[in-house]
């Protein structure tokens, strides 16, 4: 059989995770390195904590493991977990992004993000000028799950905060993908990450189409096979495909592309 | 390589359709010499035989040679229609109890697969589209259960000599991890669930340790999903490079009897 022969050029994973065993992390950033992925941002796998709204001690120490990992490994760099129901939400975003250098704040399952709740968390991610990425599930069947962020939530946040940086995470991650694009198309702080475990033929290049190449993210979130042959097989023009690879991420972070 | 499972035709919950030729010439510039195809329109009626003859009708000619499989529903066709699609030149019958809604181990079912299972390769195909995204006109679909999936594997194969040429195509990693404590017979299986390679990494190699090397394919699921996926797979997997081979090229050939 023949060789890999993928080269992504530096390309930028703007979803991961890692998780408690090491050799895991390890195989994740050896796979990264062999496909040229040059950055992997990085939060802790939500699975692998005690609940989909982890109590203040466990996010202080699931947010050290990670900024453990971006010290052993250069590509590594932390997105910080955060339960926004905890009361001391915003000491641990603030510590993580302005002590530990964090790039990004990362929110999970704890509650939707159309709660005023997770405001002051988003407050700090805009003085901060950092993006903040949001777990949100985009399957419209079944049933939603009460505290798990849809599309119409991250219409929402990015309404009422026009400033913040938001990342709409794995359109490709389950569900309806059409729908969720669509729902963003008129928010320019809005991207959208393309990452997770479905390879629908056709859905990168839809992001592309409906939100433009500028607004669209190469991630993994973990699934590398998937991800790495949505971006290979899309038909985009080269330079479109560098921007979801690579500029845009870069851009995001103020990187200086 | 060989695609052990592809498809053209029409997707009815969005806008998806390619031909023959089309998928067939992807498939080329991808690498791969040979397919095997059905066509996904007439998975979509309970009586797939209109769709099957106009897969006949359509042309082929490409870079990647394709061996054309039938939808077969069941519950709904019977053994005459096994014979004239053998007549029609496929080489194998695709069916999803899911899509056509029929209970694996009814007796007339079980007794049209095994006829069909004479004449050519049998693919079990689970979900094509992400569960997650299951359309509300689907909401009666019946669930495929492991203990019905066993029990159907187990009669089947029961009365063949020789090579037993059933392939689950399109099954979640989990599904096929938990199939082998419930049924360890001879059955192929396919790198095309969404969830192989994922972390922890080593889902390639659990599925050779758990079927050999000999009873993996690599199915593409190409035109409803981006071909590369299955094949970086297999690529990235650690398993030596003489089983990539055989899961790549060799296995198919064996499971089709091309």
């Amino acid at each position: 059989m023949a060789s890999i022969g993928v080269d992504l050029g530096g390309a930028v994973d703007a979803h991961t995770h890692c998780y408690p065993d090491m050799s895991i992390n390890e195989e994740m950033i050896k796979l990264s390195r062999m496909l040229g992925i040059e950055q992997l941002w990085v939060s802790y796998h939500p699975y692998s904590m005690s609940s989909f709204r982890p109590p203040p001690e466990e996010v202080w120490r699931v947010n050290e493991f990670v900024y453990n990992l971006s010290r052993r490994f250069r590509e590594v760099r932390g997105f910080v977990h955060v339960n926004p129901l905890n009361e001391d939400a915003v000491k641990v975003t603030r510590h993580f992004i302005e002590e530990r250098g964090f790039i990004g704040v990362k929110l999970y399952r704890a509650v939707r993000v159309n709660r005023r709740v997770v405001d002051p968390v988003i407050e700090v991610a805009v003085e901060n000028d950092v993006p903040v990425l949001i777990h949100t599930a985009h399957r419209l069947y079944p049933n939603p799950r009460p505290n798990e962020s849809e599309p119409d939530d991250i219409r929402s946040l990015a309404l009422r905060f026009p400033r913040a940086k938001i990342i709409m995470a794995h359109i490709t991650g389950g569900g309806d993908w059409e729908y969720a694009v669509g729902r963003v198309r008129d928010l320019p702080n809005v991207y959208v990450d393309v990452g997770g475990s479905v390879a629908d033929y056709g859905s990168v290049e839809e992001a592309v189409k409906v939100l433009g190449a500028g607004r669209v993210l190469f991630a993994t979130d973990t699934l590398i096979a998937a991800a790495v042959a949505r971006i290979l097989d899309a038909e985009l023009n080269d330079e479109d495909r560098v921007k979801v690879l690579r500029l845009n991420a870069l851009r995001l972070i103020g990187d200086g592309q | 390589m060989i695609d052990a499972l592809c498809m053209s035709g029409s997707y009815p919950f969005r806008h998806l359709t390619m031909s023959t030729r089309a998928v067939a010439e992807r498939l080329a510039s991808e690498g791969f010499r040979e397919c095997f195809m059905f066509n996904l329109t007439a998975l979509f009626h309970r009586d797939p035989w209109w769709g099957n003859l106009d897969f006949t009708r359509e042309e082929t000619e490409a870079d990647c040679r394709v061996h054309k499989l039938a939808v077969f529903n069941p519950d709904y066709e019977d053994r005459v229609r096994v014979r004239e699609y053998v007549k029609m030149g496929f080489v194998g019958f695709v069916t999803s109890p899911i899509y056509h809604g029929y209970r694996l181990t009814g007796r007339r079912v079980l007794g049209n697969l095994a006829e069909a299972l004479n004449n050519g390769a049998l693919v079990i195909l689970d979900l094509v589209e992400d569960p997650r995204q299951l359309h509300r006109a689907y909401a009666f679909r019946f669930r495929l259960r492991l203990g019905e999936l066993s029990d159907a594997l187990r009669r089947l194969s029961s009365g063949i000599e020789g090579e037993v040429r059933i392939l689950l195509s399109h099954f979640p990693y989990s599904d096929l991890v938990n199939l082998r404590n419930l049924y360890s017979g001879p059955v192929y299986v396919d790198l095309a669930s969404s969830q192989v390679l994922g972390a922890p990494y080593s889902h390639v190699e659990e599925l050779v340790k758990l079927y050999g090397s000999s009873n993996v394919v690599l199915s593409t699921g190409f035109m409803m999903k981006y071909p590369k996926s299955s094949v970086l797979k297999l690529q990235l997997s650690k398993i030596p490079d003489e089983d990539k081979g055989k899961i790549a090229t060799l296995n198919a050939h064996r499971l089709y009897g091309v």
